[in-house]
């Protein structure tokens, strides 16, 4: 799992993403922002779905996920167990998990110029910058313990970074919406102390 | 006095009882994997959103998934678990499925 984005320069930034007192979410990228990871976003509407089915394909949709990683990661085996079933599994439900992914990105594309957000907006816009990470992540090949300072001569400096930012937006994204998560008490921690 | 009962077939005892209710179905669980890619914050925000946790038990099982490298974090039915890992993958998550 991915540690806070501590360390990296764009914690130098202020905030983007606040909850306003009209519950609407105010979501203040510069408009440089606006335009690299709005690119990023937009050019993932080729990667995060499988291509869709050609007659003369004898490949299913599993069969492709399998070979592509980034597919492999955003579609995994969910019965590894038993392949059979893992790959019935994924013929159901990936066309309407691709369609989701799709979904999210063209509310990127409409609310990319946006100054104010609602919240399943900002749903959107957490659930594609997760995506567009996980995509980078698995085509840099992205380690828990990689070094959080990215080299100037390192040829994937841009997509690191864009990978660094996304992380940035998305704790911002993940705190504002979590605030309007019902507060659950926490039945089996009462006086336990926690450490 | 009474009667001692006759001693009755088990199977036929078995088929009476269980005639009118479904047999228990076979539980699974579903287990998200650690993966070094979601945010630890993502993560528990994703558990308290699809399973309504409290912010501590979705924190748990977060730091469960990334010390251990994986937790079960729900189970039930084929079709409830099916239901959970489509919509884990549906946030990035690494979940699989397994007979418990």
């Amino acid at each position: 799992m991915g540690h806070d984005v501590a360390g990296l320069t764009v914690t130098a930034l202020p905030p983007r993403v606040a909850r306003l007192s009209d519950g609407r979410i105010a979501f203040l990228l510069s408009p440089q922002e606006r335009v690299i990871v709005g690119g990023y976003l937009a050019g993932l509407t080729d990667r995060v779905a499988p291509p869709l089915d050609d007659p003369a394909d004898e490949d299913d949709d599993a069969a492709v996920a399998e070979r592509d990683p980034v597919l492999a990661r955003l579609y995994p085996d969910a019965i590894p167990a038993d392949p059979s079933a893992s790959a019935a599994f994924r013929d159901l439900v990936i066309r309407d998990l691709a369609d989701l992914r799709l979904a999210r990105l063209a509310t990127v594309v409409e609310t990319i110029d946006a100054t104010t957000i609602d919240d399943a907006q900002a749903a959107a816009w957490l659930g594609a910058l997760n995506d567009l990470r996980l995509v980078l992540g698995t085509e840099l090949g992205v380690a828990e313990d990689d070094p959080e300072v990215i080299a100037e001569d390192d040829p994937d400096a841009e997509r690191r970074l864009v990978y660094a930012y996304a992380a940035w937006l998305e704790d911002q994204l993940v705190e504002v919406l979590a605030g309007a998560l019902p507060d659950l008490a926490d039945d089996d921690d009462a006086g336990a102390g926690g450490a | 006095m009474p009667e001692t009962p006759a001693i009755r077939n088990p199977s036929t005892v078995l088929e009476e009882v269980t005639r009118d209710r479904p047999l228990l179905a076979p539980r699974w669980v579903v287990t998200v994997w650690n993966d070094p890619v979601n945010l630890m914050t993502y993560v528990t925000f994703v558990f308290r959103k699809l399973f309504g946790y409290s912010h501590a038990h979705a924190r748990r099982l977060m730091l469960q998934v990334h010390h251990e490298g994986r937790a079960v974090v729900s189970g039930g039915t084929r079709e409830k678990c099916e239901h959970d890992v489509a919509r884990l993958h549906a946030h990035g998550l690494w979940a699989t499925m397994s007979p418990d």
